[in-house]
């Protein structure tokens, strides 16, 4: 096990060194001058100067990427241009947020995702089958944040039990924390119920027919039985592999869902860089998205080895 | 022709491809989910291919007598916070979304089969091309399309790249996988003894043959690509206002949902139509071209 977790973390350092190169390269994409896309229309040249200084865009292209790789080791992410911090800091401070809604938004999924792929394995062919997939899959082909806007509508102006957007730390309550994070998590969370629940009907399906579950019910177990303990403790381990896909795909859809929650987490913290074209946040809010994204499959593939000793191979 | 041995095996599945064809048409026929996919995604082309002719308004057109108006028989979707048709906006979005995702299929089609044929065909080539596809799959597709699009500039070109970039590492793998699979193939052996030429062994023996899963792939992407898009512009990295696209509309409607919550409302339900459409047109092709991969049912 110790050396399964070894080699997958080696695995990852290729795959860190392209991503940081990658977010590195992203600012000689800017078409023209990025110093004076930064400093906007109106600018001097003494203004385009400084900051092209500041950014140390002035120098050599190999002295820069030395620079964003020595900078790097030691954990620095460079500064915001305009949020008079490090990229790290500004990224440290919103990250609870994020990962709140992240955790929260795939609880909702995974459970609500259970429910409708087991119904739908066991009611195999029937209108349950039909209607919990169709469910599943309007989640994944209607947009997120569109979603969002819906319930923004329907249950924070229509209704009133919700409010239209914002965030209460979890430090002023358990309750209003999740107020504040239930509307956008179940956004974010449908949109992964497709892949989800359809996996889970399928294993379950698999499961369903070995022999061991017809031998849990041939000495009398009780069907709840055979399903909620015999059958879905194997069904869940191919759902486990799927979660280091869909945690990708939350931390994508976290970028939108947060602004249109107004949720002051990462993502928000992205899409404004994009809009003032602050680059360095950009480029360190991509490098540390992917990193977390790279650890959380490594995470899952040894929980998967764990889980299945059959996996453990190499 | 000199080679006539090459000619022959590789003519072979010419003859057998017209009774092939019509049989996964009609197996693709009697395919219930794939036919109301057809429907579905038929009913967004109409929709694109007919603005022309259906919008009842430009898209463009202002009427700021009525902002915000909510929908009359002028306006049968009511009108936008600069008093522009809804109606018409999404009839002529439906054409920019779905030529943005025609284009990201295409090139990504195209990149995917030379990066992934590479990879899988010229073993020395693998390692390399696949550690950077591994690096490109890192980042959350939908982040780095975002990033690309904000760095390039807001633009249709750039939407179209910035999302073949966060696409294409996972079609070069799937065409990877199967050409990996059909080169160990016998007759591609015995192509290779006949001494057929790389580039026809490639071509004509195993892209020809690894085509299924790559068709299931290309109409999975479509369908991500009109959300991407969609995602793109609502966040103001896709093509620039006033140029009506779905994404836009929403974006549009998003600060007037308490006034006028029909101009998002239309919109979302497109694009949902065009992806679920997309989708099942997917499930059904996997059913039927590529029956390995199927979700068990």
């Amino acid at each position: 096990m110790g050396r399964y977790l070894m080699y997958r973390l080696m695995s990852a350092i290729p795959i860190l060194l392209i991503v940081s190169l990658v977010s590195f390269l992203i600012i000689f994409l800017v078409p023209g001058d990025p110093a004076s896309e930064i400093a906007g229309p109106g600018a001097g040249a003494g203004e385009v100067a400084r900051i092209r200084q500041s950014l140390g865009l002035d120098q050599h292209v190999g002295i820069q990427m030395l620079t964003w790789y020595r900078r790097l080791a030691q954990g620095d992410l460079g500064q915001s241009i305009l949020l008079n911090r490090s990229v790290t800091t500004a990224i440290l401070e919103r990250a609870p947020v994020t990962l709140s809604l992240a955790l929260l938004a795939l609880t909702i999924s995974l459970s609500l995702a259970l429910m409708l792929g087991i119904a739908a394995a066991v009611k195999q062919n029937t209108w349950v089958d039909q209607s919990a997939m169709t469910v599943a899959l309007l989640g994944l082909s209607l947009p997120d944040f569109w979603v969002g806007l819906a319930m923004i509508y329907v249950f924070a102006v229509l209704l009133g039990w919700f409010p239209t957007g914002g965030y209460v730390e979890l430090s002023k309550g358990v309750g209003p924390w999740l107020r504040s994070l239930i509307m956008p998590a179940t956004a974010l969370g449908l949109a992964q119920l497709g892949l989800l629940a359809r996996i889970t009907r399928a294993t379950m399906l698999e499961v369903l027919r070995q022999d061991y579950v017809r031998t849990a019910r041939a000495k009398g177990v009780s069907e709840r039985r055979v399903i909620n303990t015999h059958a879905l403790a194997n069904a869940l381990i191919p759902v486990v592999t799927v979660i280091g896909i869909i945690v990708g795909i939350l931390l994508g859809g976290a970028v939108v869902v947060e602004s249109v929650f107004a949720l002051p987490g990462v993502g928000r913290l992205i899409i404004g860089a994009i809009m003032r074209r602050d680059y360095p946040v950009i480029q360190g809010g991509l490098l540390l998205t992917a990193s977390i994204y790279v650890f959380v499959n490594i995470l899952v593939d040894v929980l998967y080895a764990w889980l299945d000793p059959r996996v453990r191979y190499e | 022709m000199s080679d006539a041995v090459g000619a022959t095996s590789a003519s072979l599945p010419l003859v057998l491809a017209p009774a092939r064809r019509s049989s996964v048409w009609r197996r693709l026929r009697r395919h219930r989910l794939f036919m109301t996919g057809l429907i579905l995604f038929g009913l967004a082309v109409a929709m694109a291919l007919s603005a022309g002719l259906l919008a009842p308004h430009h898209p463009l057109q202002n009427n700021f007598r009525y902002r915000l108006g909510a929908p009359t028989t002028v306006y049968v979707l009511g009108t936008d916070g600069f008093g522009r048709d809804v109606l018409s906006r999404v009839l002529h979005g439906a054409r920019v979304s779905l030529r943005i995702g025609l284009m990201v299929v295409v090139l990504n089609g195209i990149l995917g089969t030379l990066i992934g044929s590479s990879a899988g065909y010229f073993r020395r080539l693998d390692n390399v091309i696949m550690r950077l596809m591994d690096g490109l799959m890192a980042f959350p597709a939908i982040l780095l399309a975002i990033a690309l699009a904000a760095v390039l500039g807001a633009s249709e070109m750039n939407v179209v790249l910035a999302l073949t970039a966060a696409y294409t590492p996972r079609t070069a793998r799937i065409v990877r996988a199967s050409v990996l699979v059909i080169r160990e193939m016998e007759y591609v052996q015995a192509a290779i003894a006949v001494g057929a030429g790389y580039l026809r062994i490639l071509v004509r023996h195993i892209l020809v043959n690894s085509m299924a899963p790559l068709i299931v792939q290309l109409t999975f992407i479509f369908a991500v690509s009109v959300l991407a898009e969609a995602v793109l512009s609502f966040i103001g990295v896709g093509p620039p206002p006033p140029t009506p696209t779905w994404g836009n509309i929403i974006a549009d409607g998003r600060n007037y949902i308490r006034e006028a919550p029909w101009i998002s409302l239309l919109p979302g339900i497109a694009i949902g139509v065009t992806v679920l459409g997309l989708n099942l047109l997917g499930d059904g092709l996997r059913d039927v071209l590529d029956p390995r991969m199927r979700i068990e049912g």
